[in-house]
């Protein structure tokens, strides 16, 4: 980039506009709403801190929008400059530019299609206009939003526009000198505040390591929830239902123990007395006559004697 | 229209057409595919039919029907529909053929397989109807079965302990519902939900409990409570709660993608649905006794389950979390509604905001979490299988249709509003809010740690560089974009205008929080 308002004039014109805007340059659309603001602050009762950070935020935009538009279209062109023409006659480049595709595939910076450039040119114009919705002169929106007639104190508020406008310029003039005086020669320069205190703008550039902290604290506090929950479901929770599904299983095997060893056992040995006191019993009736014999002598013995002894009493 | 049996018609109409369907011969893939589709298109047809007739306004049950089953023992088999049933009944019409069409590619024992899924689809139409807890609990356990085989037979490698745990976990809850059921019927001698609902209006049902079951001398309040910590078992376990929760990740990982789809879209809501058509008519005493642990279970389930998912790495799984988060949500509605406010106007509209968005949003996150699922099968069907989170990239540069849809559902589970599943977050935390402050704060995390997983899933899968051996993933097809498109613009629909669903059910809404007066 550098140097690029000779190559792409229209798109400078509104970036510039759009630049005063955001940096509060009066009559611009962002002068009257950062007014009403820094005049707003400026008439709270508790501090005037907050108007104070916003002059200063004011004077930084302007600052850096002006470094912007400084490195981008003013200075020389940083880039591949064997490949960009000639630009001591920069009116004829501009009525003359060469056509989109020599420019595409040469690199050469060159202006948008009117695609583009019609509507940046109508958002300029917002740009430039809309602010004049709601001035302390006529204070239209701010009658819409609060829905009775706003009266504006004249004085004081001339007052803050002075001293808002005055800081503006001091930034935008700050800028403008230093980088005008100094403009850096290639991209690969660094930007001059930086060689001059490089720690401090370290730690801007680096957005004052609030994403570092970011992720150092609820980030990794969140992954570790995370895996604690994970941790919780495998760990625990199916421990517990593996627990019970083992406690199970153990009921069934002592189930199958009791089953074989206690019922099964006793009914066994109940069995086997059952067949040896049938066995015992089987032997009077072993078919072997002389047996049989013996035991109708014995028993007609007992009977006589029972007979004899048990009449004579 | 009211007198046709059309609430008959359409819990048999799948349980005839799978038995068909099981008929065929098993090289008869196409045949079969064809007429389980023909079958769950009439099953919407049904349901379409239904819905039109359903009188958005009347107070009553619509398109009842009782008959005498058992006279000795006063069952009845009772169905009937109101606004709840309607929007069960309507979203499992929806997502069956979803799940029909997702399951074109399956090669083996194809007509079995399309007969379970029609079964399960007959469950879910019972289910949804039944008024009486002899026949609700027959479906209840019926749709369990065909789970239990398509998880088994057609899923991943871990398949049969992921059936196993599924189906002996939600049995062993089923079975303390059918205890407390069985106390109940004891005391009160009636099966019949709306009978029961009267009784415990008044007062009687615990004293009947106390009167006729004289456990252990047990005070009214404890056997209250041990009935109710009974049938509450059979719902968290089936919604789920954590603790209760642990079979579902290795369910819904294992199962075959289209069955996950079943599971998340529908099995999940009929917990939900116990919760409110049981739980909160009969035993609102005893939720209002517990109310603080419970609350405090939900909003476990909604952070811990969304943290969980940050540290998944199989899709599958971090949708599983995701869907446990997303009935959190649901449940803290539906608990917080059971508080006792009395007559407070104000707060009766706060609860009947609650409960309009625990239904909404059974019904959204039924619909979001079906099309998610169905986008993983795709990627499955494209990659052989694998679904590791971290083994894609930059798919959106060579896939840049499937992406978008895909994208499209992401957000819709995450909750961004034009898309339909802020809606009904939306409106239980505005619910809630008065009814149980810190629950909802707590729960307001829950939508941030969903944000964060989903995110990190998209740049994970979506963005970044390209995975080279992905290159040749192609993008969706045609029929692949006929199957989600409904389900897209259904998302887009009730994100933009809800009032589509919720006019169908806020009449009961408004009916049931009136039955919670007292």
């Amino acid at each position: 980039m550098g140097g690029l308002r000779k190559f792409m004039p229209v798109t400078f014109a509104t970036y510039a506009i759009g630049m005063m805007a955001l940096a509060g340059v009066p009559l611009f659309s962002g002068f009257w709403s950062k007014d009403e603001i820094l005049h707003a602050a400026y008439g709270w009762e508790i501090s005037k801190v907050p108007f104070l950070l916003g002059l200063f935020g004011a004077l930084l935009t302007a600052f850096y929008m002006t470094r912007q538009v400084c490195y981008g279209f003013f200075c020389s062109y940083r880039g591949d400059r064997d490949r960009v023409p000639d630009l001591t006659d920069a009116a004829a480049f501009t009525a003359n530019p060469p056509p989109t595709h020599v420019s595409r595939s040469n690199r050469i910076p060159h202006e948008s299609p009117r695609v583009m450039t019609v509507p940046l040119v109508i958002l300029a114009v917002f740009a430039v206009l809309l602010g004049f919705v709601g001035t302390p002169a006529r204070p239209w929106f701010q009658t819409y939003l609060t829905g009775h007639h706003e009266n504006v104190a004249w004085w004081g508020a001339l007052l803050l526009m002075l001293v808002s406008t005055a800081v503006v310029f001091v930034g935008m003039g700050l800028a403008g000198l230093l980088y005008g005086l100094f403009p850096p020669d290639s991209p690969e320069e660094r930007d001059l505040l930086e060689r001059w205190q490089p720690s401090a703008f370290a730690v801007l550039r680096d957005r004052f390591y609030v994403d570092e902290w970011y992720e150092a604290t609820v980030v990794r506090f969140y992954a570790g929830f995370s895996r604690f929950t994970h941790w919780l479901d495998a760990m625990v929770l199916d421990t517990l239902v593996a627990a019970v599904a083992y406690l199970v299983i153990g009921l069934s095997w002592v189930n199958r123990v009791f089953d074989e060893y206690v019922i099964n056992l006793g009914f066994d040995q109940g069995c086997e007395r059952l067949r040896r006191g049938g066995r015992t019993l089987s032997k009077l009736q072993n078919g072997q006559v002389q047996d049989y014999l013996r035991v109708i002598a014995l028993a007609l013995t007992v009977f006589l004697l029972l007979l004899t002894w048990g009449c004579s009493t | 229209m009211a007198d046709f049996p059309l609430l008959n018609i359409l819990t048999l109409t799948p349980l005839i057409g799978g038995l068909l369907v099981l008929g065929l011969e098993v090289h008869q893939r196409r045949l079969a595919r064809s007429l389980a589709a023909l079958i769950s298109l009439v099953s919407l047809a049904v349901a379409v039919a239904v819905g039109l007739s359903f009188d958005t306004r009347d107070t009553e049950l619509q398109f009842v029907r009782r008959y005498n089953w058992i006279p000795t023992l006063n069952i009845q088999y009772f169905v009937g529909i109101d606004g709840l049933g309607l929007l069960m009944v309507m979203l499992s019409a929806l997502v069956v053929p979803m799940a029909i069409f997702a399951s074109w590619k399956v090669e083996d024992k194809v007509p079995l397989y399309f007969a379970l899924v029609l079964w399960l689809q007959s469950g879910l139409f019972g289910t949804f109807t039944a008024l009486n807890f002899f026949h609700w609990f027959i479906f209840w356990e019926l749709s369990l079965i065909p789970a239990f085989f398509l998880i088994k037979l057609w899923g991943g490698p871990q398949r049969s302990a992921a059936a196993v745990q599924f189906f002996v976990y939600t049995l062993v809850g089923s079975i303390g519902l059918l205890l407390a059921f069985l106390a109940i019927y004891q005391a009160t001698g009636t099966f019949d939900f709306i009978r029961l609902s009267e009784l415990a209006r008044t007062g009687e049902l615990t004293s009947a409990l106390s009167v006729k079951l004289g456990w252990y001398d047990l005070t009214t309040k404890q056997l209250g409570l041990v009935i109710f910590v009974l049938a509450f078992l059979g719902f968290a376990v089936k919604v789920p709660l954590i603790p209760f929760h642990t079979w579902l990740p290795l369910a819904y990982a294992e199962a075959p993608t289209p069955v996950t789809m079943l599971l998340t879209g529908l099995m999940s809501k009929m917990g939900v649905y116990g919760f409110l058509r049981i739980l909160v008519p009969i035993v609102p005493a005893q939720i209002r006794a517990v109310l603080a642990p419970l609350l405090g279970l939900a909003v476990i389930t909604v952070v811990f389950a969304a943290a969980a998912a940050f540290v998944q790495r199989d899709l599958k799984r971090v949708l599983a979390y995701s869907s446990i988060n997303h009935l959190g949500y649901c449940l803290l509605g539906a608990l917080a509604v059971a508080k006792f406010t009395g007559n407070d106007t104000g707060l009766a509209a706060e609860k009947a905001a609650a409960l309009n968005g625990v239904l909404l949003q059974m019904f959204n996150h039924g619909l979001t979490a079906a099309t998610l699922f169905c986008f993983v099968g795709f990627i499955e069907q494209r990659t052989n299988g694998l679904r590791h989170v971290e083994a894609f990239g930059g798919l959106r540069n060579i896939a840049p249709v499937f992406c978008g849809l895909m994208g499209i559902a992401l957000f819709s589970s995450l909750g961004l509003p034009g898309l339909n599943g802020f809606v009904g977050e939306f409106l239980i935390f505005k619910g809630v809010f008065p009814l149980a402050g810190w629950a909802a704060a707590v729960s307001v995390l829950g939508l941030l740690l969903t944000a964060v997983f989903i995110l990190t899933v998209m740049q994970h899968v979506f963005h970044g560089p390209l995975n080279e051996k992905w290159a040749s993933f192609g993008d969706v097809t045609l029929c692949e974009r006929f199957i989600v498109a409904p389900a897209i613009a259904l998302m887009f629909l009730l994100g933009i205008y809800p009032q589509l669903a919720i006019g169908v059910f806020n009449t009961t809404v408004v009916q049931m929080v009136d039955g919670l007066k007292w």
